[in-house]
């Protein structure tokens, strides 16, 4: 019984691992979004009054790099319009920003699909749970059903 | 049900390290709500963005209706002016051909006569072309089947003859005023001829500057008409971006819900 107990402590202890390490990728998935709602709303803001140009800010410039390091296919586009990285016309900027616009949706499916990774984990932590439950229910009937055997 | 409801009476959104926080399922719950925050934001940006776009479509409208307004006023002043160069093409063309060859036979009037007699060929042949619709079949040629060229053409020619054959007929007639370098015999009707060719070069080139006018409306206005499309297809891609980007959100909240749910039963058992 005691090893039904450990085998059953350590699947939930790597259940937990599992759980634990796919909800450090929603940690990760929440701080690539809210880099890329907090540069929208700079870059829609700066873009109002035209050109744009980062080179000066190293706030301002650190999240372009940390956007450019969450999706470097905006950097390869972006690039090819022009050469530098924190520079842009209206009109790029523009582009720019519905370019990154399209990231939230991407970023929200990968967040499903971990969660649907992490209900699976859940839904199949449950069975187990309810499984070696009924296995030491069952046990406990036997030894009771051993135990009175022996008595009488 | 949405996160944030659920979070609400909550104790997990109060606690920052301590024991809990190793524990799997408060984080994962924790990654949940600041995940429906930074959702939150996301969809409050797209919303703005809607509405720029919104701005954007009403202030062309705006421009496409004003631009629409001047390039009728325009055609109709252009109409006006057409009415009268016609009436000074048909009459004053002929008496300058007639009047440019007796010139040319004067002293020192073989360059001023020409102007007036090319001024004149031109005038009738532009008159006779458009009427005829030759300029039509002079811009398909032109366009070699560009259909844009053909257009730009058909809709330049004549003005630009117009202007060309007012510019000539005006030279022609200023030359004329220097009475030395001519010997005519009745002055009278030359000064008549004279104001008849201002009367009609200024009628022409009104009517050509009025209709060159009309053009450069309408072709900002096809320009606006082009901005317009690229914003319907802008609100558009919004549209579905918000639509696409709420239906996962949907989803993840469903899922979360779910999972939250089993959560509370499982401590109730």
């Amino acid at each position: 019984m005691t090893a039904i107990v450990d085998i059953h402590t350590a699947y939930e202890t790597h259940s937990n691992q599992s759980i634990s390490n796919l909800t450090d990728e929603m940690f990760a998935f929440n701080q690539n979004m809210n880099t890329i709602v907090t540069l929208l709303e700079t870059l829609r803001q700066d873009n109002l009054a035209g050109a744009v140009d980062y080179s000066m800010s190293d706030t301002k410039k650190a999240l372009v790099d940390k956007l450019y390091a969450i999706a470097p296919h905006l950097l390869r586009e972006d690039q090819a319009a022009h050469g530098d990285r924190y520079r842009w016309s209206k009109e790029e900027c523009e582009i720019l920003i519905d370019n990154i616009s399209r990231e939230p949706e991407r970023i929200q499916l990968e967040i499903n699909q971990v969660m649907s990774k992490i209900t699976q984990l859940y839904n199949e932590r449950n069975q187990v749970t309810d499984i070696v439950a009924q296995i030491l229910k069952e046990m406990r009937e036997l030894i009771r059903t051993f135990l009175s055997r022996i008595n009488r | 049900m949405p996160i944030s409801a659920i979070s609400s009476t909550n104790p997990i959104t109060s606690i920052d390290g301590g024991l809990f926080r190793t524990d799997p399922t408060a984080r994962f719950f924790e990654a949940l709500l600041k995940l429906e925050s930074t959702s939150d934001e996301m969809m409050k940006f797209q919303l703005k963005q809607l509405d720029d776009v919104q701005e954007k479509f009403k202030a062309l409208a705006a421009e496409r209706l004003e631009k629409g307004t001047e390039a009728l006023s325009q055609e109709r002043i252009a109409n006006n002016w057409s009415l009268l160069h016609k009436a000074w093409t048909t009459i004053v063309s002929a008496v300058s051909t007639v009047l440019g060859v007796s010139v040319m036979g004067a002293p020192g009037g073989m360059l001023v006569g020409g102007a007036m007699v090319s001024s004149g060929i031109l005038g009738i042949s532009n008159l006779a072309a458009k009427e005829a619709g030759a300029w039509d079949w002079v811009a398909k040629r032109l366009a070699a089947d560009n259909q844009d060229a053909e257009k730009r053409y058909r809709e330049w020619l004549p003005v630009a003859v117009d202007i060309s054959s007012s510019v000539i007929g005006l030279l022609g007639a200023s030359s004329a005023l220097l009475e030395h370098t001519l010997n005519l015999s009745a002055g009278s009707i030359r000064a008549a001829k004279t104001a008849g060719y201002f009367a009609e070069g200024v009628a022409s080139v009104a009517k050509g500057s009025h209709e060159a006018e009309a053009l450069g409306i309408r072709a900002d206005l096809k320009e606006l008409s082009a901005k317009v499309e690229v914003n319907q297809f802008d609100l558009e891609t919004v549209t579905k971006r918000i639509e696409n980007f709420s239906a996962q959100l949907a989803a993840s909240q469903s899922q979360a819900s779910r999972l939250v749910k089993q959560a509370i039963k499982k401590v109730h058992v």
